[in-house]
């Protein structure tokens, strides 16, 4: 799709055009009682002017003859890595070509705008052809980046004016958390907390799940043997057995510290936060690696919590990197006291709480479950991936 | 587990905030860096250097009027346009540093510029004379000294011309005429660095006051060379041009390095200071 640029003009020094001005005022007087100069006058006056006019004429209308007929952007990227950008123009022109078209993009996320990138140099552009000019972007911050608007400028030699072709369409970049790499021995935080993978109830309860069929085993119960499936296999002596699951029971809760700090750096506070939610990332990356379904649950906003079941499937660890990355600190005590405490109580599941203050509350101390302080994260972090 | 790593390695929780406190130096393109960068390439250009070298001898032609002048009558106005075309060049800042025989090339040009002349006109003991004074003056001239001598010749140029009271009138009306020289020149360097292209029309400029002068004051001797006069100044306008090109191509050209170092790259953790948070280079 071809789209119309908005023309923004950027005059020449206004010391350049008082100093030209003058000296062709100057030039004009001396040479005006001349007649035998007569036409020495006229080329010395009519050159520079005719020059510039023309070279302002040419900026002007070429600047008008840009079209952007595609950018290159991806609707999401990590923190720490990079990414391509491109956008193409074309000259709609027909009779000169652009020469020394220069392109930018605006970037900007939340309070850092980058608006003095670098530009991008297109030498040439003949008429009617396309070119595109690249640029490489690294996204450091976690939430959204918005991509654009794109300029490209003209200014031929000589041109009074610098024209700029604003094309107005903005890309949104969905900046998902930093990718850390854990230790191996992350799975010690398991160690005596959880109650198992495995059935407590030999015979399945009412509120579970047909899941699957697996091999008998014994000890298994014979009323639970896939008949079916148990008789079209060719060995006798070969059982299959149905298995349930209770979907309102997960293996591990994880719940990540929303909370402002009362008092304090709030700019360290932010660190820790964007530093806990790289950890919980690659923790729920981890534990779904090892068949584990966690439940994720942090607060949104006020009265606004979220809770995640997230299986061991890409599109549940996709859905909460996607929570992950419009988080901010807009929790409360009070909400996080309470779902602490309904995390613990909730049967079977093992809760690691990953808090934003550096030493464990009174309060948590009793609730059985594992709290990580922001000082535990590097302990298990071996890495940050830079893309 | 955790209480085996701060036994293993006691300093751990005191070495993040250290390894944080290492900021990342990444060039982020500013106008100051691209005027850097634009005024080395520019400094390489050797195209650039020999339109300004033809620039400035095509106006020392056009404002003696193609030897109109005569070196003998009006000697102080020769000197100063030979002075101005040979030294203002390498007042400019894109003339690269000179080496240890400038000093001596630039003397034998202005020399040179003197005896050319002569050639077409007549060959005396004063030519001469004047040819080794301008040499003399341009080898004398060195660091601030050339922006002196440069200031001394615009002033030579107005003074020489005020026939009132020559001890008095033509001294003042040669200092106002370099100080509103020196202004300009000033007021253009202040602006050159982020708007190169002021360059073209400053060298417009000088080119129009060049040509205002000798049609206030040598119309007679101008007007029997006006094809000449019309020739130089095409040439020198046409390098005019070309100095537009490469600049305009300088602007361009000049890239400054992209990301210079980012040590956190070795730190397991977030950059703290977010004062990078975007960082966007050429590819």
């Amino acid at each position: 799709m071809r789209r119309r640029s908005r023309i923004k003009l950027t005059i020449a020094p206004p010391i350049g055009i008082a100093v030209l001005g003058a000296s062709l005022v100057a030039a004009a007087i001396a040479g005006a009682p001349h007649p035998a100069l007569r036409a020495l006058v006229v080329f010395v006056v009519a050159f520079p002017l005719l020059w510039i006019a023309l070279a302002t004429t040419l900026t002007y209308t070429t600047a008008r003859a840009l079209r952007a007929v595609g950018v290159e952007v991806p609707s999401r990227t990590r923190a720490m890595g990079s990414f391509r950008l491109a956008l193409t123009l074309v000259h709609r022109g027909r009779a000169f070509p652009a020469i020394g078209v220069l392109t930018n993009a605006r970037f900007s996320t939340a309070g850092v705008v980058l608006d003095s990138g670098p530009w991008a140099e297109i030498p040439i552009l003949e008429a009617g052809r396309a070119a595109t000019s690249c640029w490489d972007v690294m996204a450091k911050r976690r939430g959204m980046l918005l991509v654009g608007p794109f300029r490209a400028a003209v200014e031929l030699p000589g041109s009074a004016i610098r024209a700029t072709a604003a094309f107005d369409k903005t890309y949104t970049v969905t900046v998902l958390p930093a990718v850390y790499h854990l230790q191996p021995f992350v799975d010690a935080l398991l160690a005596g907390r959880h109650v198992a993978v495995g059935r407590f109830l030999k015979l399945p309860a009412a509120t579970e799940e047909y899941v699957g069929a697996r091999e008998y085993r014994p000890g298994d119960s014979p009323k639970l043997i896939h008949r079916i499936l148990s008789l079209r296999t060719r060995d006798p002596n070969q059982f299959y057995v149905r298995e349930f699951q209770d979907p309102s029971r997960d293996d591990l809760s994880l719940v990540l510290d929303t909370a402002p700090p009362l008092d304090g750096d709030a700019a360290l506070h932010r660190y820790r936060l964007e530093k806990a939610i790289c950890f919980v990332c690659a923790l729920c990356r981890t534990f779904a690696a090892r068949r584990l379904t966690v439940r994720f649950v942090c607060q949104r906003a006020a009265r606004d919590v979220v809770t995640l079941r997230l299986r061991p499937l890409d599109v549940d660890l996709d859905r909460l990197e996607m929570e992950l990355a419009q988080l901010d600190l807009t929790g409360d005590r009070a909400t996080l006291g309470r779902v602490l405490l309904g995390e613990v109580r909730r049967h079977g599941a093992a809760v690691i709480f990953v808090s934003l203050r550096p030493r464990e509350q009174l309060e948590q101390q009793r609730l059985h479950m594992v709290t990580l302080t922001p000082d535990h994260v590097p302990v298990f972090t071996r890495e940050v991936v830079w893309q | 587990m955790i209480a085996w790593l701060r036994r293993v390695d006691p300093a751990f929780y005191h070495k993040e905030p250290h390894l944080l406190r290492t900021q990342a130096q990444i060039a982020r393109y500013t106008d100051e860096a691209q005027a850097e960068v634009r005024l080395s390439v520019l400094t390489a250009d050797r195209v650039l250097h020999a339109a300004t070298t033809i620039v400035a001898l095509s106006a020392y032609a056009a404002a003696t009027g193609a030897g109109a002048l005569d070196p003998r009558g009006d000697w102080l106005t020769v000197w100063a346009f030979a002075v101005l075309a040979v030294a203002a060049p390498r007042a400019l800042p894109w003339w690269p540093r000179p080496d240890g025989r400038a000093t001596w090339r630039q003397a034998l040009i202005g020399s040179a510029l003197i005896m050319i002349l002569a050639v077409w006109t007549r060959v005396d003991p004063a030519v001469l004379s004047l040819a080794l004074l301008v040499g003399a003056t341009l080898y004398v001239a060195r660091g601030r000294g050339r922006i002196a001598l440069l200031v001394l010749a615009v002033g030579v140029l107005f003074g020489v011309r005020m026939a009132a009271h020559p001890l008095f009138v033509a001294p003042l009306a040669g200092v106002l005429a370099a100080g509103a020289g020196v202004l300009g020149v000033r007021a253009i360097a202040r602006v050159w660095r982020l708007r190169p292209q002021v360059v073209t029309w400053s060298a417009f400029a000088t080119l129009l006051v060049a040509c205002a002068y000798i049609f206030a004051f040598d119309a007679p001797a101008v007007a029997l060379r006006v094809p000449v006069e019309i020739a130089a100044i095409a040439v020198a306008y046409l390098g005019v041009c070309i100095m537009a090109g490469r600049i305009r191509r300088a602007e361009l050209m000049a890239r400054p390095v992209g990301v210079l170092s980012i040590p956190q790259s070795i730190v397991p953790l977030l950059d703290r200071s977010h004062h990078h948070a975007i960082i966007c280079w050429l590819a």
